[in-house]
């Protein structure tokens, strides 16, 4: 005898849960009645299942009904009151006609001095106020991601998206859609393509010039990775390969704007990517909000604007190992203590 | 009593709904109060809450009427908005509850084989240890403290009986997530309950 097919474990699920429609539910009577494995499965699927044939629903008390009605009633009688009001008013609304003020050439004038010298005096400040608005924007996006990181984790009894990777496989290879995982963005890629985050929350809105590129949900399900680097303009911590690596408990950086070491990596995957730090390298912030600072999201999902890259009480800069002047896309941190965001 | 083919159809009585017809409140609120207030209660277990979202359920039904298309059914969209709210709901008064993720492990997705094999078939089954009554009040205790996403999807699918489409549209997921969501609620349930049902054993 076979072992049964996924698709056949998938019937025998969903008959016992009672979204088979007739014929389904025909064929997974006859399965369970030829097949020792079906009639196992489905033996045990019943047993888990059968508590929940306890509950029986409780009905509606009509009293809740009935305020629900009234209030449904006063709601559309309001509605009906407000949309009369506003025709009568309209109604009687006196037309009146003034005289455009810049035919007079002297209002004119005043006006667009007043307009110039405003222009002079607002513009730093809503310079200041869209950098500001962007932060704020960044911080909700990563808010979003981390919802979305969350219900994952529900899902997938607590754990992190994770993919297969073997210790020393390049990391920063975005992009890469070939069976290896090779970037350490696949792992957020699993949220967009099980629908937990929406792709566009990857494009921190502080990054520019704007490149949007548009996929169907059926693209995106085809792809193993972001397909282009433009999609994806934050970096996520690389996880220690070790598994004996102990969790410090104090919080640290899980992801952050665009680490600035890895503004611009090869388009071609055949080349070896090496890069050496520099005092640019070592300081600067993010290019994502024109170097003023990063938002950055830690593990309890607080996420902060950070104008500095030196994190809590190690002073640990995210976006570098210890003690590692030249990085190839391969390192992983060595201690708790080290951590990094990438690519 | 009127008999089935005398009875409005959702579609009219939406329409009769969007005009402001009181008895067509009546009507609608009537066809799905019981089964819309059994999913609250199962999924919010607090009765303040399940009375206000039952109420602004309902009302916002009738504000987006608009934006109804009424070739679709609409009990479908009515428990979009109820878990809509619902969550709104849960999340106003969870503030509070902040996971700290960076303490948990990398691991492979559950896969429909470890949700079978999470399921044991015991002689005794676990719920026949508990007294009937008993045993519903603690199967909705067990399900109540499960994670809200996987509490919303086995009352969707289990008492519901939703299709994978309909819960993937009112989840706003895709159709394999609604599938992968529902394997791990259900080994969640059987584990939980196990688990409880043991301790009331001992």
């Amino acid at each position: 005898m076979s072992p049964l097919k996924d698709q056949q474990k998938q019937l025998l699920f969903d008959y016992c849960i009672g979204l088979t429609s007739e014929e389904q539910t025909a064929d997974a009577e006859a399965l369970i009645a030829s097949n020792e494995e079906a009639a196992e499965i489905h033996s045990k699927l019943k047993a888990a299942l059968a508590p929940l044939d306890t509950v029986v629903p409780e009905p509606c008390p009509d009293d809740l009904a009935e305020r629900t009605i009234l209030r449904l009633n006063n709601t559309a009688r309001t509605s009906q009151l407000r949309l009369q009001q506003l025709l009568a008013g309209e109604q009687a609304r006196s037309v009146a006609i003034k005289t455009p003020f810049w035919r007079n050439i002297g209002k004119m004038a005043t006006a667009a001095a007043v307009f110039l010298i405003a222009l002079g005096v607002f513009q730093s400040s809503s310079n200041f106020a869209r950098q500001r608005y962007r932060q704020y924007q960044c911080r909700s996006q990563l808010g979003g991601i981390y919802r979305g990181l969350s219900n994952y984790m529900a899902d997938y009894d607590g754990k992190l998206p994770a993919v297969a990777t073997t210790a020393g496989a390049p990391w920063w290879k975005v992009g890469r859609q070939g069976p290896e995982n090779y970037s350490n963005t696949r792992r957020l890629w699993l949220l967009v393509k099980g629908g937990y985050v929406d792709i566009a929350l990857f494009d921190c809105p502080g990054r520019r010039p704007k490149i949007t590129i548009r996929l169907t949900p059926s693209q995106i399900q085809q792809f193993n990775d972001f397909p282009y680097r433009e999609q994806i303009s934050y970096s996520f911590r690389i996880c220690c390969p070790k598994p004996a690596q102990r969790v410090s408990p104090s919080l640290k950086a899980l992801m952050s704007d665009l680490n600035t070491l890895f503004e611009k990596l090869p388009r071609d995957y055949s080349r070896p990517l090496r890069i050496k730090l520099n005092k640019d390298l070592s300081t600067l912030n993010s290019i994502n909000h024109d170097r003023h600072g990063q938002s950055i999201m830690f593990d309890d999902g607080r996420v902060d604007f950070c104008k500095n890259r030196c994190l809590g009480a190690t002073e640990d800069d995210p976006f570098t190992l210890q003690n590692t002047d030249t990085y190839n896309g391969t390192e992983y941190p060595s201690s708790e203590t080290d951590n990094l965001l990438a690519p | 009593m009127k008999s089935d083919s005398e009875k409005p159809t959702d579609a009219e009585l939406l329409a009769r709904f969007a005009e402001g017809d009181e008895a067509a409140f009546r009507e609608l609120v009537n066809r799905y109060k019981n089964s819309l207030y059994a999913f609250l209660k199962q999924f919010l277990n607090h009765q303040d809450l399940v009375e206000d979202t039952f109420q602004e359920t309902f009302l916002q039904v009738f504000t987006s009427r608009a934006s109804f298309d009424t070739s679709r059914p609409l009990r479908p969209w009515l428990f979009t908005i109820a878990a809509n709210k619902a969550k709104d709901a849960l999340r106003k008064r969870q503030r509070t509850a902040a996971t700290t993720i960076g303490t948990m492990a990398d691991a492979a997705e559950m896969s429909f084989d470890d949700v079978l094999n999470s399921l044991t078939a015991d002689e005794t089954m676990p719920y026949e240890v508990l007294q009937k009554n008993e045993t519903a009040a603690r199967v909705g205790q067990v399900i109540s403290d499960m994670p809200e996403n996987l509490r919303e999807i086995l009352i969707l699918a289990y008492f519901n009986k939703f299709s994978y489409k309909q819960m993937a549209h009112i989840l706003s997921i895709p159709i394999g997530t609604v599938k992968s969501r529902l394997h791990t609620a259900v080994g969640r349930f059987a584990k939980e309950w196990k688990a409880a049902a043991g301790s009331e054993k001992n």
